[in-house]
């Protein structure tokens, strides 16, 4: 019967006219399929190398979160290079220059410094050159790990941040530092961003302030503006940052 | 493609595109719809031509996209369309007119749309295009024991069927 079958089913297809295929059409066809299908593949081939990158730059991103303290803004990158040094009296701290740059000024003398209960800041002048001024923080004993100070001077003010552990403070805390320089002996007052207003210590041309805020640091990169009052005279804003 | 594969494509349609066409046509019954399933074939063909010259084997996967293409639409349509349509055999045959054999030989294509899809696929390429089991089972992407039991069951069907019966061909005993 099969081939009774293969006549049968010959004898079917041949009563139809032969099938011929517009070749031209074809390849018209093909070569718009291959070319679509081209087309087709650099896109998701864009679109995949586009989804690596942003997945990979997540990742990385992740694990540095996850092995780093909180990323801190910009502007604290360079200062966060700086290398702590102990101080007399065995807490971590930094003396800066005016323009972030470290230097070893533990020795130098005081012109003026303010102090909490966790640690101090100081304005110290170089006996060799009275032209140069360190700006010094610290962190007692028992105080963070690692301390991050944000760079060089804005429009006169020095800012340092330091983190405040230990000592009874039960949830994240931080230390404002606010150096300046000043002329004569105003009433200088301090806001920092928690929106308190304190009075800075001024002795010799610079004053000092120091703000306990009840923010994490690293963290938020710390603000500050300055008042000056001298007598007789208005409160006005003398620096802001 | 250069143009070189493009010339040996375009010699391989012209060879084999009737032969291709006359399967889908006995898998679908419809002319435009072999003619429809062969073009499409041959349009993808066209871009597996150089990895198919490569590879060889380009007469069997050839009959392979023409087979899968066929059936795809005719599962695309099955649930609204009969194989062959309603007018497809709607001639009577004269006995007394001896072209009438070779009109109930027609009939072949009433008895196999009457098939199910995968066991006329299977009945077409063993007895039509003469492929072997195994080949039919690489065509179908099945077993070669399903190409076996799907063949028996279709000329099982095909042997008790009336327009094949009248044709003297159902007392043959044993069809494979």
């Amino acid at each position: 019967m099969t081939n009774e079958l293969k006549e049968l089913m010959t004898e079917a297809t041949g009563r139809e006219a032969p099938y011929v295929p517009d070749v031209d059409g074809l390849l018209r066809a093909g070569r718009r399929d291959v070319r679509t299908r081209r087309i087709l593949t650099a896109i998701a081939t864009a679109a995949a190398v586009v989804v690596i990158a942003g997945a990979t730059t997540v990742a990385v991103d992740a694990r540095e979160r996850s092995s780093a303290p909180p990323a801190a803004p910009a502007t604290t990158q360079m200062a966060r290079q700086a290398k702590l040094v102990v101080p007399p009296g065995g807490s971590t701290g930094l003396c800066t220059k005016s323009n972030g740059d470290t230097v070893s000024a533990w020795s130098w003398p005081v012109v003026v410094d303010v102090r909490d209960t966790f640690g101090m800041s100081v304005v110290r002048r170089s006996p060799a050159d009275p032209e140069i001024v360190a700006f010094c923080t610290t962190e007692w004993g028992n105080g963070a790990g690692e301390s991050v100070v944000p760079g060089g001077s804005v429009q006169g003010v020095v800012l340092r941040k330091s983190a405040a552990e230990g000592r009874g403070v039960t949830g994240p805390a931080s230390v404002t530092t606010v150096f300046g320089v000043v002329q004569g002996t105003p009433k200088v007052t301090v806001q920092t961003d928690d929106g308190h207003v304190g009075v800075a210590t001024v002795k010799a041309g610079f004053y000092a302030y120091r703000r306990v805020e009840l923010s994490p640091w690293p963290g938020p990169i710390p603000g500050a503006v300055v008042k000056f009052r001298y007598p007789g005279q208005g409160e006005y804003v003398a620096a802001r940052r | 493609m250069n143009s070189e594969a493009e010339s040996e494509y375009v010699d391989f349609v012209t060879h084999h595109a009737n032969a291709l066409c006359r399967t889908a046509y006995l898998l679908c019954g419809d002319r435009r719809r072999a003619e429809d399933a062969t073009q499409e074939a041959l349009i993808r063909m066209y871009r597996m031509w150089p990895r198919l010259q490569r590879r060889g084997g380009v007469g069997a996967y050839a009959r392979k996209v023409v087979v899968c293409t066929t059936l795809d639409g005719l599962r695309r349509r099955s649930s609204t369309e009969v194989v062959g349509g309603d007018g497809y055999f709607a001639a009577e045959a004269d006995p007394a007119d001896p072209l009438d054999v070779l009109e109930s030989r027609i009939m072949i294509m009433q008895a196999l749309a009457e098939l199910p899809a995968r066991q006329r696929a299977c009945v077409v390429l063993r007895y039509f295009d003469e492929l072997s089991v195994d080949e039919t089972a690489e065509v179908l992407g099945c077993r070669p024991g399903t190409v076996k039991s799907q063949t028996m069951r279709a000329l099982d069907k095909l042997r008790v069927h009336p327009a094949l019966a009248d044709l003297n061909l159902a007392g043959t005993g044993r069809l494979i």
